[in-house]
């Protein structure tokens, strides 16, 4: 994003960065075009258990969580971000500390502390 | 009463990159910042 992004030093929601690949969005054509062999309905399963794994890995190891969004979308902004919002700070912060020690999928993952409190009012200023 | 279902291990947490399982999570991002891994993933 280009806008300037103010890093809280206390946040109940973190997030994950560039964490979530829609596997209908995976296979680009060489003219640019996106190709997908998996139907609606098995993509729609796919996120469910995707879902269902972070959400349930994340409360176990670190807290209750208030509410969990998933960006899906093709655009550099925000793409595959997850945003989770803990019940408390200190649950956050841990999170966030331990979850940059850790792999996702092949991949490190670059987590934050993020000022988002109300998903619904959420966008970049 | 509702039965508590196996966990499946998960196929996403705490799955390393090939040939990379020995590197740290940390030490990786380096890598990738140092272009000496490619920066799939990097925001």
């Amino acid at each position: 994003c280009s806008r300037l992004h103010n890093k809280p030093t206390f946040s109940q929601t973190i997030v994950m960065q560039n964490i979530f690949q829609n596997p209908q969005h995976t296979v680009q054509l060489a003219d640019g075009s996106y190709k997908s062999n998996m139907s609606d309905e098995d993509a729609q399963k796919h996120f469910d258990h995707y879902y269902e794994d972070i959400f349930v890995e994340l409360e176990e190891k670190y807290g209750e969580i208030e509410e969990m969004n998933v960006c899906d979308n093709l655009g550099d902004h925000l793409v595959g971000n997850v945003y989770v919002k803990f019940r408390s700070e200190e649950h956050a912060s841990a999170a966030v500390n331990s979850l940059n020690n850790r792999w996702f999928n092949g991949n490190p993952i670059f987590a934050e502390l993020s000022p988002v409190t109300d998903f619904r009012e959420a966008c970049c200023r | 009463k509702d039965r508590e279902r196996p966990k499946k291990p998960s196929p996403y947490w705490d799955v390393p990159p090939a040939g990379y399982e020995t590197v740290s999570p940390a030490d990786y991002k380096e890598l990738q910042r140092d272009g000496k891994v490619p920066a799939q993933g990097v925001p």
